[in-house]
């Protein structure tokens, strides 16, 4: 079966939170993964005692253990695809080769 | 009540003169005689603080033991004054007149050197203290507060190590031993300056630790923080509350009726 | 969350004693002896004592809380300090108080300082701290730091978002504080709560004439109608203001300053038949009373700053919103300053100009204008020691949990110890 790299979506209504987790493709969203890598916070937040106002939001994760399961042939979703390829060149992450040398 | 309002109460309609007027003396509650209006730093008690810590970059703790006034208090003065100050630089209307009158109406306390404004060396009375205890010891035993904390329970520190200006019983064992009050003085000046240092030092090697630990990218409307975590941290069966990410199989009770909804820190 | 109605809040028959500034108040607090005197009766049984206790405290800490919610935040736990004297510690280890007790000695030598630091044989009043969690409420806070004039103003402040919690806006006025979180008040809010009334006479008046001057004939002959209103003291005012233009300028003060404000007075005629136009009816009525108060002023002339003074207010007074205003405002401080006022005189009328400057007239305000501190306010202004208050910035910080001392407890409560002590007794459930 496929593994992937995908969201689970935990938090409130209107206040969602992100678990990064390495799942078979054919279990719930929620289900109990095979591993949480990380989290994703999508709501962007501020820092207190920064005047310009910037915001920015917080994400968990643990690379190595992103690399390892990329390496071994888990598919990251769109989503996790976008936020893995900001901390690494996506040629170091992997064999997808749908953004050749980007 | 009318009569009372024309005979007595209508001294406290304008308050006209300067200082505080309560129902009974300094006791704003005439029936309560344990809590009376204590005096509050005036506004140039207030600026002189902000300029000793500030300006000429003293410690807080030195600041702190020359005038009495408590650490807590320096540092929310230090915090209070450097918002006001902002706001003049900015422009922001100050709630001058608001202060001005509430200020007339409160007792105040000069600072000057040397003289208490409140207690400074405080400790709390901790709950295992509080129960008598007997503790059968020979009669020749050199008891020591020490030796006291240690019958009170194991993690129960002696009052010596508890109280906030541990420096300052330094420096009277100095004076003691014979120093000078000068150089006792300089000496305590030189610790409180150390501590603080080295609180500083500790704070900047968290923040760095952190920063080493966090990769910034800057994307076009927000900027992504990435923590480095390890997934370890979970544990071997997975529940530990170290582990990041919301937990499995861990009921979540924050709808439950009679639980607290409401933050209990802002940072 | 509903809340208590607050029907005979500040009753007089059966008087409770209430976390507000109000003169009702005040006077239930200085009469509140019978219904102490009855609380430790022989006649009521130790529950009965108990329920009227606690009956009487809560009408006073946090009355606006649910029962349930305040037995979850109560604590059996009360805090307490003693203060370690340095000198003491540095003298002794502790063990000179042991020593020689096994051997018969009455007692070891006391130092002073240790009696000092024993608070002279005072008890610590931990009974005074039954209700100290309360203080730990936001919205209570914000009533101690004399933000709001009462915690149930203080309470609606948090809820409309008036009150933030170290920068961020809090919500809640059940949030807990914890020692170091700084608490901001809308400085707006705050003049509100502890500025005296608008004037509801005064409004009304300010209304009244501006209704009529919108009436056309009034509008039509604003100018002309002008004189006749000033017609009789006219005369009187060239009259004496005639023989001084000479002498103006080289001697005398005040003869300068009678000159000047008649050259005022003719500007703000001039002014009123210039642009009146422009001017909305509010505006035209402020400069009309304006030129009619400085005629006043000119016919009793005799001396220095309170004329000055005067003026000034009236200065502020003008300051309507239109740029013509703006520049008559002006333009009158420079001609005085051309005219030879003295100095003393001139840093006066600067001084008294700054000041209107930072609390000025305006009708716009929910507050009455220039601000000034509510009528029975000055009885209830104490702040405790646990709060640190910087009254221009209308924020404060939480330096720490309200505490019991020897001879003093921090927990601002109208009550003695007799009183919260069975209170206390009440919510430790053991009844």
């Amino acid at each position: 079966m496929v593994v992937k790299i995908r969201l689970a979506r935990f938090g409130r209504v209107n206040e969602p939170f992100y678990n990064i987790v390495v799942a078979h493709a054919r279990t719930a969203r929620n289900s109990r993964p095979l591993e949480v890598i990380g989290t994703y916070d999508p709501i962007p937040k501020k820092d207190t005692y920064d005047p310009s106002g910037k915001l920015h939001k917080d994400i968990k994760l643990d690379t190595l253990r992103a690399k390892y399961w990329i390496g071994v042939g888990a598919q990251p979703t769109d989503v996790v695809w976008r936020l893995l390829s900001m901390v690494h060149a996506p040629r170091n992450l992997s064999v997808k080769n749908d953004q050749p040398g980007s | 009540m009318r009569q009372w309002m024309q005979e007595y109460g209508e001294q406290f309609r304008e308050h006209r003169s300067e200082g505080p007027k309560y129902l009974d003396d300094y006791r704003p509650f005439p029936n309560n005689k344990l809590f009376a209006s204590e005096p509050v730093l005036g506004e140039d008690s207030r600026e002189t603080i902000w300029r000793k810590v500030v300006q000429e970059g003293e410690a807080i703790k030195s600041v702190s033991a020359n005038f009495g006034v408590d650490m807590r208090r320096v540092a929310a003065v230090v915090r209070l004054k450097e918002v006001e100050k902002a706001w003049e630089r900015e422009g922001k209307k100050l709630a001058t007149p608001y202060a001005r009158a509430v200020m007339s109406m409160l007792p105040k306390q000069r600072l000057s050197e040397g003289q208490e404004f409140e207690p400074i060396n405080e400790i709390h009375v901790h709950s295992y203290t509080q129960q008598q205890l007997f503790l059968p010891t020979s009669e020749s035993r050199h008891f020591t507060r020490e030796d006291a904390a240690k019958a009170f329970g194991d993690n129960i520190l002696p009052a010596d190590k508890r109280v906030p200006h541990p420096e300052l019983i330094n420096l009277e064992k100095d004076v003691l031993s014979g120093k000078s009050v000068e150089e006792a003085k300089e000496a305590f000046e030189k610790a409180a300056m150390e501590s603080e240092v080295a609180a500083a030092r500790k704070e900047q090697k968290r923040l760095l630790h952190e920063e080493k630990h966090t990769t910034k990218v800057n994307a076009s409307r927000f900027e992504f923080r990435f923590k480095d975590i390890n997934v370890d941290d979970v544990g071997k069966d997975g529940r530990s509350r170290q582990g990041t990410g919301w937990r499995y199989g861990v009921p979540f009770y924050d709808r439950r009726r009679g639980e607290i909804k409401i933050p209990t820190k802002v940072e | 969350m509903k809340l208590r109605r607050t029907l005979r809040f500040h009753g007089l028959k059966k008087p409770r004693v209430r976390q507000t500034w109000n003169k009702y108040n005040l006077f239930n607090l200085a009469n509140d002896r019978q219904a102490l005197n009855t609380i430790g009766s022989n006649v009521k049984t130790f529950f009965q004592q108990k329920w009227a206790a606690k009956r009487l405290a809560r009408g006073y800490h946090g009355e606006h809380i649910k029962e349930r919610a305040w037995e979850r935040m109560f604590d059996r736990r009360l805090l307490s300090v003693v203060n370690m004297e340095p000198r003491y510690m540095a003298q002794y280890d502790g063990s000179e108080q042991a020593s020689g007790r096994g051997q018969g000695k009455a007692g070891s030598q006391e130092s002073e300082i240790l009696e000092k630091q024993r608070g002279s044989g005072k008890k610590t009043p931990y009974m005074q701290m039954a209700f100290a969690p309360m203080e730990r409420r936001l919205d209570i806070a914000v009533f101690r730091a004399l933000f709001a004039s009462s915690a149930r103003q203080a309470r609606q402040f948090c809820v409309h978002g008036a009150v933030k919690v170290n920068g961020k806006r809090m919500k809640y006025p059940g949030y807990l504080l914890n020692p170091g979180d700084m608490f901001q008040v809308d400085p707006e809010r705050v003049l509100f709560a502890t500025g005296a009334k608008k004037d509801p006479a005064a409004v009304a008046d300010a209304l009244k004439p501006a209704e009529d001057s919108e009436a056309a004939p009034e509008a039509e002959a604003s100018s002309d109608a002008e004189p006749p209103a000033e017609g009789e003291p006219t005369p009187e005012g060239a009259s004496a203001a005639e023989p001084t233009e000479p002498a103006a300028a080289p001697e005398d003060p005040a003869k300068a300053e009678r000159a000047e404000l008649k050259a005022l007075r003719d500007r703000v005629k001039g002014f009123l038949k210039t642009s009146f136009g422009d001017l909305s009816a509010k505006q035209k009525q402020s400069l009309r009373a304006l030129s009619k108060d400085i005629k006043t002023a000119i016919s009793k002339t005799k001396g220095g700053g309170e004329d000055i003074d005067g003026l000034s207010t009236l200065f502020s007074q003008l300051e309507v919103d239109t740029k013509e205003a703006e520049s008559n405002r002006n333009a009158p401080d420079a001609e005085v300053d051309e005219q030879g006022l003295t100095r003393s005189e001139r840093e006066r009328l600067s001084e008294l100009l700054a000041e209107e400057s930072e609390n000025p007239w305006d009708p716009d305000k929910p507050y009455a204008t220039p601000w000034r501190p509510r009528p029975f306010m000055a009885p209830f202004v104490f702040i405790p020691r646990y709060l640190e208050v910087n009254q221009k910035i209308c924020s404060a910080v939480y330096l720490r949990h309200p505490v019991a001392r020897a001879g003093k407890a921090e927990v601002p409560s109208p009550y003695g110890e007799l009183v919260n002590e069975l209170a206390f007794n009440w919510y430790l459930r053991r009844r």
